[in-house]
């Protein structure tokens, strides 16, 4: 982290899902780094891709985040100055960041509508208009696209006023059939859509800001 | 000789299995990195490995080749 650091100025969000791996390890990371953001998987489900060719699944996992794991994470977060990107791949995990909320102990999230997923919501700007709307009133929200549809799920956050994320962590392609060769020309490509439609993109800073980061 | 293909669009996370190494059935040879997870890809039988195709950090397609088992 810290050579990404000197390298580049920015926020820092480190993943915590993992398969098969004891709740321990999964935020071992967290707590001796701190990043400014960690991931926080908000359900547990089936986690598969299927392959029309193949007629058969490439792999097919059960992601396992129930609440009382969930609530594990969120403390050592809290507890490390790391603020939750609450990562959500189907409508109940977005929903299921109110009782936290009731409780008093999530208090400063971002969500993240995670689509693409067999198991979760399939990527579609008609799940994106619904699953938005449930989110809660004044919490960013961002959608990840899971495979080349993320095209299609950006030019809609964008219309829908949410904010996006592009990457090969989720997309390797620029489009049909061309291959991006780094995360460089995802974010070049994410950029000319949204100031095709009028939006002009944060700066690292001005996203601090947007996302009450306070620390470098 | 047995080709291991891509089962998915991915990058190459880890090669596991170095050129020369025996390799039993089952035995992870490539770890992918795709849809936030990583993919473990394994030798169909025992044997050795002829050929790494890829390198650690390659973007790489379904059905590419990754390593030959002999």
């Amino acid at each position: 982290m810290q050579e990404v650091r000197k390298r580049c100025p920015v926020i820092i969000n480190f993943s915590t899902g993992a398969v098969g791996v004891d709740r321990d390890t999964r935020i071992a990371h967290i707590r001796e780094v701190k990043p400014e953001i960690a991931a926080l998987n908000m359900g547990s489900m089936n986690y598969a891709k299927y392959s029309p060719k193949r007629k058969g699944f490439v792999f097919s996992l059960v992601f396992q985040n129930p609440f009382d794991d969930i609530m594990f994470f969120l403390d050592t977060m809290v507890k490390n100055g790391v603020k939750p990107e609450c990562e959500c791949f189907d409508l109940g995990h977005v929903e299921s960041v109110i009782p936290l909320m009731d409780m008093g102990i999530l208090k400063h999230l971002q969500i993240s509508l995670v689509m693409g997923v067999v198991g979760g919501m399939a990527a579609t700007s008609r799940n994106l208009t619904h699953v938005s709307s449930v989110v809660p009133p004044g919490i960013a929200w961002q959608v990840i696209g899971i495979s080349q549809d993320q095209w299609l799920l950006i030019a809609t956050a964008l219309a829908l006023g949410g904010n996006i994320r592009v990457g090969l962590e989720d997309n390797f392609y620029l489009a049909p059939g061309v291959m991006a060769q780094g995360n460089g020309p995802l974010v070049e490509k994410a950029v000319r859509m949204a100031r095709d439609i009028g939006r002009e993109p944060a700066t690292v800073e001005e996203a601090r800001v947007i996302l009450g980061i306070n620390r470098q | 000789m047995t080709e291991i293909l891509s089962p998915i669009t991915g990058s190459v996370w880890k090669i596991i299995a170095q050129v020369g190494t025996q390799v039993n059935e089952g035995d992870t040879v490539v770890i992918l990195e795709s849809m936030k997870m990583e993919i473990k890809v394994k030798s169909p039988h025992d044997g050795k490995v002829a050929e790494i195709k890829v390198k650690e950090g390659d973007s790489i397609l379904e059905d590419d080749i990754i390593a030959i088992v002999e």
